[in-house]
């Protein structure tokens, strides 16, 4: 049976205007980038008399780097509401009265959510076709970053739904999921480069200790995207580059640091996931009193 | 049958509910009666079992809600006071993705729903309409048909009637009624006490956070030692004068409420000295437009039970 959560907002969701809307500016906004791009390619090669298509990998990484701002940016806003939504509505405590257990609740927002990014990945895909046209990159290499982007969907999705479990109003649910999503992609780098620029002035003896504060990058979902795209495109000293930013090179040969995307990925997959069965505890109204007592 | 034992409930220190006993049999109705933010929809989301009490326990059918909540569930249908559906969906939607939740799908799914809006009332060609545009009462008729689609023992009703038109009111009488005679236990609340004196069997007052009064209304009546009340109606200005005059002087009648012309006067009367009182007051010459048994006694009961009375107190 299909999950009945997933299958309403499913059936609502493609009754309103709302998704029709986000997927046109998801897209328009994709190709507004590509035209750009390529006007001045064509540009560059009128005056110049001769075409570099090695520039066209570009083209690629805009496309993702663009596609990944704005997952980034859509997601908690479209998944924060999801529980609290219904709290507003009126309609959780008729949900929560029924025989549906709390996770399947979730998995069902969840589900919806994940429906809606393939639905604009997919959309995309005639937009993302115009990259493969000069070369440079693979249909596999494509299909392995929108895997990732889900991937990324999917984290951020989690915690956004456990703010919306933990906050009653949407306004506080949102604003919360986007703070989050600001802490692992801005605030984890900041605190890293902050903690590593002291031990560095301070010449600390605690410096190998220190050093691994870079691990902290790896719920930062924008180093993860950095160093797959950078071994999409043949560089592969993207995780060295961080690493003496950090003045941490002395650890470029550990295990996690040679498998960094492979880390990142398992590391924030599985707090989304702690953080899904956090929600799921708390959606239950049996337990709400352990959130009154914190 | 349902047991709710000791169950307390506060709110940042503000207690709401203070150790609250009550049980309820199949085949009744009971309506909670307390003033606004009296810790009647706490008391029934605990029963629900969809909020959980600080102290005490809800036992459903002999299972303790707290150690099996989706058992306790599959029992209880939930009639919130406010009604909540969402934009876009169909009658037939709405009871089918209710349906869903029950874990009922396809033909089975469609016959259970198509069979309880036909109990409550509602027509084949409502099926495709738009829930948010259907009108108050056909939307609460509605609600309660969701409610009963996991055919629950236990029906909780918060506030019911809030907005429903007579018409309305009795349809909703009658189908109470019928659940009821079906052995359902329903727990009802509302401030509409005219419906609920007209619907339960049962009634508990509220107030600060404890049942202070419980029973049938003659119960009542006992334990608030109110005795009966009559409303008495003076013609004029000067018959007021004269009719508080001679109600100050006699020993039956235990307390006045006066607004303008109209008395409410208490005691414990028999018929025959009902009668003599008319008599005394006729043969005084005092004008009476109006001598009847106050209508709505639950009113008089909730206003000694839990709230002070508004209009003027004469003595």
């Amino acid at each position: 049976m299909v999950n009945p959560i997933y299958a309403k907002d499913s059936l609502l969701a493609n009754r309103s205007v709302r998704n029709i809307v986000i997927i046109l500016f998801y897209n328009l906004i994709l190709s507004i980038f590509g035209f750009a791009f390529l006007l001045g390619e064509t540009r560059i090669a009128r005056q110049s008399g001769t075409m570099n298509y090695s520039e066209m990998l570009n083209l690629y990484i805009i496309f993702s780097t663009v596609e990944l701002g704005l997952l980034i940016f859509l997601i908690p806003g479209l998944t924060a509401i999801s529980i609290s939504g219904e709290r507003e509505q009126h309609t959780l405590d008729l949900i929560l009265v029924s025989e549906m257990r709390p996770m399947r609740i979730l998995l069902g927002k969840l589900m919806s959510v994940l429906e809606m990014v393939a639905l604009m990945i997919i959309s995309n895909c005639p937009v993302m076709i115009m990259t493969l046209a000069y070369g440079g990159i693979r249909v596999r290499e494509v299909i392995w970053l929108q895997v990732s982007l889900l991937l990324l969907t999917f984290t951020i999705a989690c915690y956004s739904i456990f703010f919306s479990v933990l906050f009653r109003s949407s306004i506080v649910s949102v604003v919360a999921s986007y703070i989050y999503t600001a802490f692992t992609s801005v605030g984890s780098f900041c605190i890293t480069y902050l903690i590593s620029f002291f031990d560095i002035n301070s010449h600390s003896v605690y410096h190998v200790f220190f050093q691994r504060i870079v691990y902290l990058l790896l719920i930062n979902p924008i180093v993860s995207y950095y160093v797959q795209m950078n071994s999409q495109i043949g560089d592969m000293t993207a995780v060295s580059s961080l690493l003496n930013m950090f003045d941490a090179a002395a650890i470029a040969d550990d295990y996690v640091i040679t498998n960094w995307f492979a880390f990142s990925m398992v590391i924030q997959v599985g707090l989304a996931m702690l953080a899904l069965m956090a929600a799921a505890y708390f959606l239950e109204p049996m337990h709400r009193k352990v959130l009154r007592d914190i | 049958m349902i047991k709710l034992e000791r169950i307390s409930k506060s709110y940042g220190r503000e207690p709401v509910l203070d150790k609250i006993d009550l049980t309820l049999d199949s085949g009744e109705i009971y309506g909670l009666i307390a003033e606004n933010g009296g810790g009647k929809t706490t008391l029934l989301k605990i029963a629900s079992v969809i909020s959980e009490p600080d102290a005490g326990k809800v036992v459903i059918e002999g299972v303790n809600a707290a150690r099996d909540p989706y058992y306790a569930r599959r029992h209880v249908g939930y009639v919130p006071d406010q009604f909540g559906s969402y934009h876009y969906m169909t009658v037939r939607e709405y009871m089918e993705f209710y349906a869903s939740l029950c874990g009922l799908s396809g033909r089975k799914a469609k016959v259970v729903c198509e069979n309880i809006l036909g109990t409550m009332e509602i027509e084949d060609d409502h099926m495709d309409r738009e829930v948010e545009k259907l009108s108050k009462g056909m939307r609460q008729r509605l609600c309660i048909a969701r409610a009963l689609i996991p055919n629950p023992d236990f029906l909780v009703l918060d506030e019911p009637f809030d907005g429903i038109d007579p018409v309305g009111r009795r349809q909703m009488y009658k189908i109470c009624r019928n659940l009821a005679e079906e052995g359902k236990i329903i727990l009802v609340s509302s401030h509409e006490l005219g419906d609920m004196e007209s619907l339960c069997t049962r009634f508990g007052f509220l107030k600060n956070g404890k049942i202070v009064a419980e029973g049938g209304i003659e119960d009542l009546y006992l334990q608030v030692n109110l005795g009966k009340v009559l409303s008495v109606t003076a013609l004029s200005e000067v018959d007021a004068v004269l009719m508080n005059d001679f109600f100050r002087e006699n020993d039956l009648i235990t307390s006045v409420v006066r607004d303008h012309m109209v008395f409410h006067i208490t005691g414990e009367f028999t018929a025959e000295e009902e009668a003599d009182l008319l008599t005394e007051m006729i043969n005084r010459k005092i004008r009476i437009l109006e001598f009847s048994h106050v209508k709505n006694p639950l009113e008089e009961v909730f206003e000694a039970v839990v709230g002070g009375r508004k209009d003027e107190v004469v003595w």
